[in-house]
């Protein structure tokens, strides 16, 4: 059988959660490798020892990004965290000539079941993504609403398969190349993170699949067409069964609020999804979250704010002034 | 027989009717339409082609889009109530191909045709490569605007079809802004959702249709003993004017800004010329002044160079204040 790297990218403050994602996969899948890319330097802080994952930590200075100090300079620590996604894809295929197929996913992700089907599809496509919807979503104001997908993007990166090819390797390298300058939070220049780039990928290749399968990548965005159930000790979603689970934007701090990022999705119309939630919550408090989860990130730097900015508007005023009389109709 | 049609604004009918003459050049055997967004011009004009005033479409809530959109928005968002209502008018139609005005049509249309047979929706992309950063525009603009161009589609009278429709008005008629801060981009922004979706969706990368400006980084236009050809290989089937202007001859786009003037490509410059020249012979001096009758209309005044001048300096000083460096603060969020 060929071999498979599944990794996740995140710093010290979620190591609960990558931890937790690498013991479900252990659990359906012992066969893949897991690795947690670290956006962060464990030499820089004081840990506890017996806290740290067991897992392969692969720190994100040991991966030899070229102009990463610049990209820490320009990036806030979501940006940074997503840049450096497609720099541990092609690591992984650098340095395990061995490994056929990569697999990335979010630290918030668990997996509930074998991943049989999906190594199948990599054994056909190089690259796998999964769509934020696969069905149309009724137009209200909640959010997500469908308006919100079409600014961070249509596919969702908290999840991307991908098996070793020319067209794996020519996405890589072209997202590597985006990501180093364009990985900005920046909706009225186009720009969402990583996320949105994933958008071209049906028109630059051809040997990708979309997986809208039900069970894959269940999160707040999909729940409104999504049911969980139990049957016989196994989760279904709708009838397939839950392949794996994004619990994007839920926080222990917080458990009565299903993701931060939304406000269509609420425990109180949702019940079938309640359990889903407290089994993460239990497995994330065992696995120390609530002392991971202050730790800073070493790359961030602290928020530089401008000093004087009442001086430089009463500076600024007159030419305010007179350039929006310029751009008054009729001024020739 | 099959419709082509296209939508616009009596300003705009000088390019409607070329892209009309075109048409009939070559494929004669569609029929093409106008949707006017307007109220039938005043001026006499030869009726060589259907006109359907917005007016027949009975569309229960035009005024309230009449109130809310601009014109732009306003005809885009007419675009699948037009494809509905000639479905439902022609009970003999089965196809429909939907043509931007700015459209001229230099080939045969007839593998829309061969791809309708499996499919019922067919979409063009923009691109189909990467562009690279360092280029004066690049993949950003489609990030916002929408990965599929809305200057074309073709459609098979199916329930599948129906169904888009349905779901494509309802967005224009709620959420057809253009407002790409709010995820919003007229028609064509929905469209990235459409492969996605919808079931028989059929992306055309045919690099001889919906030639324009955004793809012509990797489409190489010559004219070949009369014709033209895409990559010396591949007749023009359509090229989409997108952006150009009679005041500005030279500017391939105003989409593009500067540098993509009509420089060094002397087919592409005669293809400009040849479509300057169809437009004018359409009364484009009579109609480009008719102010549309529905939708907020902004009229465009270009600022003198010294104004233009005048301006860029203020914002160069206001920009300067704004960033010189003053020292900053410093804390850890």
């Amino acid at each position: 059988m060929s071999k498979t790297i599944a990794f996740t990218i995140c710093s010290i403050n979620y190591l609960a959660q990558a931890k937790t994602l690498g013991e479900s996969l252990a659990i359906h899948n012992p066969e893949i490798e897991y690795v947690i890319g670290l956006v962060d330097r464990l030499d820089m802080v004081n840990i506890d020892a017996d806290k740290i994952p067991q897992n392969t930590l692969l720190e994100i200075d040991k991966i030899g990004i070229e102009g990463f100090e610049e990209m820490c300079e320009n990036y806030n620590i979501t940006e940074l965290n997503t840049a450096v996604k497609p720099f541990y894809f092609d690591y992984f295929y650098e340095n395990y000539p061995d490994v056929q197929n990569v697999i990335y996913f979010d630290p918030d992700i668990i997996i509930f079941q074998p991943l049989t089907e999906l190594l199948n599809n990599l054994s056909k496509f190089q690259i796998i993504i999964t769509p934020h919807l696969s069905v149309e979503t009724a137009l209200d104001n909640f959010i997500p609403n469908e308006t919100n997908h079409l600014n961070t993007g249509i596919y969702n990166l908290g999840f991307l398969a991908t098996s070793r090819g020319d067209e794996s390797f020519q996405l890589i390298d072209w997202w590597k190349e985006r990501l180093k300058t364009e990985c900005k939070i920046d909706l009225k220049n186009g720009l969402f993170v990583d996320q949105i780039w994933i958008n071209f990928v049906p028109l630059y290749f051809k040997n990708y699949f979309i997986e809208k399968g039900d069970g894959y990548n269940v999160a707040y965005w999909n729940l409104q067409t999504r049911n969980v159930s139990e049957r016989k000790g196994k989760w279904y979603i709708n009838d397939s069964p839950l392949i794996f689970f994004h619990y994007s934007g839920y926080e222990l701090k917080k458990t009565t609020i299903v993701s931060k990022y939304q406000n269509r999705i609420h425990f109180d119309n949702r019940p079938d999804i309640l359990p889903l939630f407290e089994y993460y919550s239990e497995k994330l408090r065992a696995n120390h979250n609530d002392y991971f989860v202050n730790f800073k990130c070493h790359y961030i730097k602290p928020n530089k704010i401008k000093k004087y900015k009442r001086v430089r508007k009463v500076l600024q005023f007159p030419f305010i002034k007179l350039l929006s009389i310029l751009s008054r109709k009729g001024v020739v | 027989m099959n419709i082509v049609y296209t939508v616009c604004t009596n300003n705009h009918l000088p390019f409607a009717y070329s892209l009309g003459d075109s048409l009939k050049k070559t494929n004669p055997k569609y029929q093409f339409v106008i949707g006017l967004v307007d109220v039938l011009p005043r001026i006499v004009f030869q009726d060589k082609f259907q006109i359907i005033p917005v007016e027949n479409l009975s569309l229960p809530y035009f005024e309230e889009l009449n109130e809310k959109y601009s014109v732009m928005e306003l005809c885009c968002a007419m675009k699948p109530c037009y494809a509905t209502y000639l479905f439902n008018e022609n009970a003999d139609i089965q196809e429909l191909i939907y043509l931007d005005t700015d459209i001229l049509v230099k080939g045969d249309l007839s593998r829309i045709e061969e791809y309708l047979k499996i499919n019922d929706i067919i979409l063009t992309p923009h691109i189909s490569k990467p562009v690279p950063l360092s280029s004066h525009w690049n993949e950003k603009s489609f990030l916002n605007a929408g990965l599929y161009n809305a200057g074309f589609f073709a459609l098979k009278r199916t329930e599948n079809t129906f169904r888009f429709l349905q779901w494509w008005t309802e967005r224009e008629h709620k959420m057809g802004y253009y407002d790409f801060e709010k995820g919003m981009g007229v028609d064509q922004l929905w469209l990235n959702f459409v492969p996605i979706y919808f079931e028989k969706v059929f992306i055309a990368f045919d690099i001889g249709y919906n030639v324009a400006y955004w793809n012509l980084q990797e489409r190489t236009l010559s004219k070949i003993e009369g014709v033209y050809f895409i990559n010396q290989n591949t007749p023009l089937v359509f090229y989409h004017f997108s952006g150009y202007s009679l005041e500005k001859p030279k500017l391939i786009s105003k989409h593009l800004k500067s540098k993509s003037y009509l420089s060094d490509n002397q087919d592409l410059i005669d293809l400009f010329k040849e479509y300057r020249t169809l437009i004018s012979g359409n009364n484009y001096e009579d109609f480009r002044k008719i102010k549309p009758a529905f939708g907020k209309y902004i009229e465009v005044t270009e600022d003198s160079l010294v104004v233009s001048f005048i301006k860029k300096g203020l914002l160069k000083i206001i920009n300067f204040i704004e960033n010189v460096n003053l020292g900053y603060y410093y804390y850890a969020k």
